[in-house]
């Protein structure tokens, strides 16, 4: 939990920082977010290396790997609908829109904000975007909870930004779930979105 | 995505071949520790400097919460099904 506060006080003092423009506005923000990106996904590609039995995970397996990605659209379907519950002066299309945003905020909030309106791309923004930061601060949590698949319920973003944090808190084992887990879902999101609103 | 998977795929064997060094071991480590730490504050810049963000964030707010925390709820329940009926490994650290 201590690395969780750690990284949170990073995340507040860039907060901070940004809201009271202490550092001039910047695209080098961005294409340094990248490089950094890049160069974590290179050093997870490293962890995984460590341990080359990870990959008899995948052998052993086999189809049931599949069960991983479709569990977590199953989650969050579940969630959508519950969500729905306490939201009743929203649609339901619109809510599972956002929650089909599985944690690709980018992408996501450009599809809904295209399919419907900038209100709802905006609220995709938000809840995927707080979908990925509240499973990086919480990824220690989420092991205690559901032992080590927890951290991939960000879904998507478990292929990409959350892939450190995943590494450390759930070991290579579940590192590789979460990469195919996160390509399997990252293609489906376009996919469901497009049926959700044609 | 490809660039994503190209960059796991490059330290894979490069992994690989250092999995015995237990300096390099250290090293990758912190790197990923810092590069974690360095992008939640790259990523908390973008979100105090963006304004309009802000301001929705206060009518946005409650909608968005419930969304994500039913979300993530979900998901947990049905990844820790998954530890228990598909899942052959202990969860390794």
């Amino acid at each position: 939990m201590k690395e969780s506060i750690i990284v949170f006080l990073f995340f507040l003092f860039g907060f901070i920082t940004g809201h009271f423009k202490f550092f001039p506005e910047s695209p080098i923000h961005e294409n340094l977010a990248i490089l950094v990106i890049y160069f974590m996904l290179f050093t997870v590609g490293i962890s995984i290396g460590f341990n080359a039995r990870a990959w008899q995970i995948i052998r052993a397996l086999k189809g049931k790997i599949l069960l991983v990605p479709l569990g977590i659209l199953i989650g969050t379907a579940i969630g959508g609908l519950v969500s729905w519950c306490f939201l009743k002066d929203m649609l339901l299309r619109d809510i599972m829109a956002i929650a089909f945003g599985l944690g690709y905020y980018s992408l996501s909030s450009m599809l809904i904000t295209q399919f419907a309106n900038p209100e709802l791309g905006a609220l995709a923004l938000l809840v995927n975007m707080a979908r990925e930061i509240i499973a990086m601060l919480l990824a220690p949590l989420f092991v205690r909870i559901s032992g080590g698949l927890g951290p991939l319920s960000v879904a998507a973003a478990a292929s990409e930004a959350c892939l450190p944090i995943i590494v450390r808190t759930s070991g290579e084992f579940n590192a590789i779930l979460a990469i195919f887990s996160g390509v399997v879902l990252t293609v489906c999101v376009p996919f469901i979105l497009t049926l959700l609103y044609h | 995505m490809v660039i994503e998977l190209f960059c796991i795929s490059l330290g894979v064997p490069i992994g690989y071949t250092i999995k015995n060094n237990r300096s390099l071991i250290k090293v990758t480590d912190y790197s990923l520790l810092w590069s974690v730490r360095i992008l939640l504050l790259l990523l908390g810049l973008s979100q105090g400097s963006s304004g309009n963000l802000l301001q929705q964030l206060d009518i946005l707010g409650f909608q968005a919460s419930i969304i994500t925390f039913w979300c993530i709820v979900g998901s947990l329940i049905v990844a820790k099904l998954l530890n228990y009926f598909i899942y052959p490994f202990p969860y390794h650290n």
